[in-house]
């Protein structure tokens, strides 16, 4: 018996820039207590497909041109707001992606779930009270009765992620919402939820629709597989179909870009020789950071966020920095390049300290030490065309003339993959995966011999990802560069890197060659990480 | 229009910041109306002295107070001078103070708090505190203790409003740039080696421009009522010269009688509000290069 019967449903954004169209005639079904994955990548319509149901996009610039969403028999897409407002949140929950900004910070995770079920319904304060701590005990959050009298920000963001699921199992829905549920979170705690997901299931016959661009949760979870692209669904079967008999040529894109494999032999690291002295060598390196929670006359208090790391890099090779949020991946490698400073230990770059370097040293050693940052929105200056951003490294660093800056630019595009006649336009005009090629010219730009990549592919989309992991092997090859990086994912460290050093509360617990990690874990911290990875895909004939 | 911009590759040119915001502005005709209106008023001020119909301080006491006529456009006030001379000669006070107050509040304003805001830890206390300081001070004590030691002169009022006028400023900046200074483009910068006063010139006053701009389009007229205040507690200009905020403070007390001394004059007021709001908006989409496509 399907709960929700979705036909013929199109959206249209318009823009100043035209008619958008998001989702395009899209008609599926969800059964009670099935699991059904919407795959793409950013800009599918995924998203905004799911949304509508709810009434949840701007309207306008959004508009929901035609279709109907029989959720038992009412018309989700023609019933008028009061209807609306009695389903969602109630019938129909919804889990969002980001559960750090998804709860309200000033209010109690209790007055914030009782308010779910007094809206909804005229049940007694106190009871809704204790029907909360009863689901979020439910949830797998103990001494629920003492937890709702806490705020967001005392959990840490799984728990909230498990705040949220409650939140939507309160008014014990028939369809639950997911959309990337466990993108923002560590591969442990993914693998908590899909746990708690599959037993609630179970339990309630609940049926759930899961919005991801991880075709390996997919594989996890699903029962059912729709894979959407430019606002249609170009495939749609059994998740075991999917994965075995693949039609589309875009889902077999998507299957091919998982890194799953190790990186072609000829971009893998040879060197035996022991005695070669690395381009870079970190010892006993600690960061403290001040505990500000300390009074004023007390003794202060430090954490060390880098806790006595020893660790060193040669020359051509790439060294994979993985470890959980929080374990101070970030600041050992901002601590390696000099953008925080450190309380202990050494750094020396081909041999050379550069931990006490000054302001002038600094200027020298930043033309040999780059960096690449995560987010490629938050990296570039949204006031500087492509042009601008280059040329300021290329003049600070190696002044010239100006048509020969101009020639260095124009090779810098290529050389990333990127058009020369773009190089008028300002960041915002480019996608993700574009702007990622920017930031990463723009670190070239100087001819840098170590490069620190601080989680440079997290933000993308799986095939953007494989084209730009492509593009710093070939970097890697082409100009003999060192690179740190930094990333939660392990199949990426797997696939690019040749030796992995793991992290966990500040300290290196293990550091080895990437195929003796991944396949015979000492530790027993890398033991539950590489455990925690979501199975391998069924079908391995892709790889 | 758009598809000329292909451009060989020999010969790229880069776009800077303020030669896109020229182009832009340009196609915002409100924009352009304003700052159209702002000239002409510039000019006619600057011209003043020698297109003035009449002299601004001869007085006419038998014609005392009189309507717009033919001979004198704008009407007459009390003591028979010409409306229309009289909110020219205002107008090179006004739109001067208006202009050269929020110029030094900016310029003060906007160093200060990029840099306390960007230096961080003691040097943002200490600078931060000095803030606070003279906000604490009585400003009025202020300006009277300048006036006393510096003798009265219009130029010592114009740097003593905005002297008084660059703390909300410097606030403001340093908000913004405390926010702005954790984003990843600016440690890109730091990364890239770049001195700090080039990562607060190019990469951080750029990004806070709009919050400027807002801010500035409001400091112009709330200057110009703050010297008509100080003028009629007798620290600014005095009688028979005249400013905008004079003129208006006198319109509302003869307002029943002779209701053209308090049009005429806060027409023009308004009417130079109006283009100053305009020209903000508009160069605060044109600074920001998300907000139109060409």
């Amino acid at each position: 018996m399907s709960v929700l019967s979705i036909k013929n449903l199109t959206v249209n954004f318009y823009t100043r820039d035209g008619i958008v169209n998001a989702v395009k005639d899209i008609s599926y079904d969800v059964n009670a207590g099935e699991v059904v994955a919407i795959v793409g990548e950013s800009g599918s319509g995924k998203s905004v497909s799911c949304h509508a149901l709810l009434d949840l996009i701007a309207q306008p610039p959004g508009k929901i041109e035609s279709g109907h969403a029989y959720f038992g028999d009412i018309d989700l897409l023609n019933c008028d707001k009061r209807q609306m407002r009695s389903i969602r949140g109630n019938k129909i929950a919804m889990i969002f992606q980001d559960p750090m900004t998804s709860l309200n910070p000033y209010m109690t995770i209790g007055s914030q779930l009782v308010e779910v079920l007094t809206t909804h319904s005229d049940i007694d304060k106190k009871l809704a009270t204790l029907k909360a701590a009863n689901v979020l005990e439910e949830v797998g959050i103990s001494d629920g009765i003492k937890r709702l009298e806490q705020y967001p920000h005392e959990f840490s963001g799984g728990m909230r992620q498990r705040v949220m699921i409650a939140m939507a199992l309160l008014t014990e829905p028939e369809l639950l919402i997911a959309d990337e549920p466990t993108t923002a979170l560590d591969v442990t705690i993914q693998a908590q939820i899909f746990e708690l997901l599959h037993t609630l299931r179970k339990k309630y016959n609940i049926a759930i629709i899961f919005i991801t661009h991880d075709l390996a949760v997919v594989a996890q979870l699903a029962d059912r597989v729709l894979v959407m692209k430019d606002g249609s669904i170009v495939e749609q079967g059994t998740t075991e179909k999917i994965f075995s008999q693949t039609e589309h040529e875009y889902t077999k894109n998507l299957l091919a870009a998982i890194p799953n494999s190790k990186k072609p032999e000829q971009y893998r690291y040879h060197n035996s020789d022991d005695s070669e002295v690395p381009i870079l060598q970190v010892s006993h390196l600690t960061t403290r950071f001040a505990d500000h929670s300390t009074g004023l006359f007390q003794e202060k208090q430090y954490l060390n966020a880098v806790d006595n790391v020893d660790l060193y890099l040669k020359k051509g090779e790439i060294l994979g920095l993985v470890g959980e949020s929080g374990c101070g991946k970030s600041t050992l490698s901002k601590t390696i390049i000099r953008l925080i400073d450190s309380h202990e230990g050494s750094v020396k770059f081909e041999g050379r300290e550069i931990t006490s370097l000054d302001s002038k040293g600094l200027k020298h050693l930043r033309q040999d030490l780059q960096i690449i940052f995560q987010d490629p929105y938050a990296s570039l200056n949204p006031r500087m065309s492509v042009y601008d951003i280059l040329l300021e490294p290329l003049k600070l660093h190696q002044p010239a003339a100006k048509n020969l800056l101009n020639q260095r630019i124009i090779e810098l595009m290529h050389e990333v993959g990127l058009s020369p006649t773009d190089i008028r336009k300002y960041p915002h005009e480019f996608s993700g995966g574009q702007r990622q090629r920017i930031a990463i010219a723009r670190a070239l730009a100087v001819a840098p011999k170590v490069i620190v990549a601080d989680e440079p592919v997290s933000a993308l989309d799986v095939t953007i990802q494989a084209q730009i992991l492509d593009l710093f092997l070939q970097l890697v090859k082409r100009h003999d560069l060192s690179i740190i990086f930094v990333s939660h994912d392990l199949s990426v460290i797997r696939y690019l890197c040749d030796r992995t050093a793991v992290m966990s509360e500040g300290k290196i617990v293990e550091v080895d060659q990437t195929e003796t990690v991944f396949n015979h874990p000492k530790h027993a911290y890398t033991q539950k990480l590489i455990a925690a990875i979501p199975s391998e895909i069924p079908n391995q004939s892709l790889a | 229009m758009s598809i000329k911009q292909i451009v060989p590759a020999d010969v790229v040119q880069g776009r800077s910041l303020w030669q896109d915001a020229v182009t832009r502005l340009r196609k915002n005709h409100l924009a352009m109306a304003g700052l159209l209106i702002l000239g002409v008023m510039i000019v006619i001020a600057l011209l003043t002295p020698w297109i003035a119909p009449y002299s601004y301080e001869v007085q006419n006491l038998d014609l005392g107070a009189s309507p717009p006529s033919m001979d004198h456009w704008l009407g007459t006030d009390t003591f028979g001078r010409d409306l229309l001379t009289r909110i020219m000669y205002g107008g090179r006070v006004s739109l001067a103070v208006g202009f050269i107050a929020t110029t030094v509040a900016l310029f003060i304003g906007v160093f200060w708090g990029a840099i306390a805001g960007y230096t961080g830890g003691r040097t943002d206390a200490f600078m931060m505190r000095l803030v606070d300081i003279l906000y604490a001070l009585p400003f009025m004590i202020f300006i009277i203790l300048l006036m006393v030691v510096f003798g009265r002169s219009i130029l010592l009022l114009f740097l003593a409003i905005g002297c008084v006028e660059w703390l909300t400023m410097a606030r403001i900046v340093r908000g913004q740039v405390l926010s702005l200074r954790q984003q990843e483009f600016v440690e890109a910068a730091v990364a890239m080696g770049l001195s700090p006063l080039a990562i607060i010139v190019r990469h951080i006053i750029p990004n806070i421009l709009g919050p400027i701009i807002v801010y500035v389009t409001l400091t112009i007229p709330s200057v110009m009522l703050l010297e008509a205040f100080l003028s009629f507690l007798g620290l600014g200009i005095q009688p028979p010269q005249s400013s905008w905020g004079l003129l208006i403070s006198y319109g509302v007390e003869t307002m029943e009688e002779y209701p053209w001394l308090l049009i005429y004059p806060g027409l023009v007021l308004s009417v130079t509000l109006f283009s100053l709001n305009f020209l903000g908006d508009g160069l605060r989409d044109a600074l920001d290069p998300k907000t139109s496509k060409d």
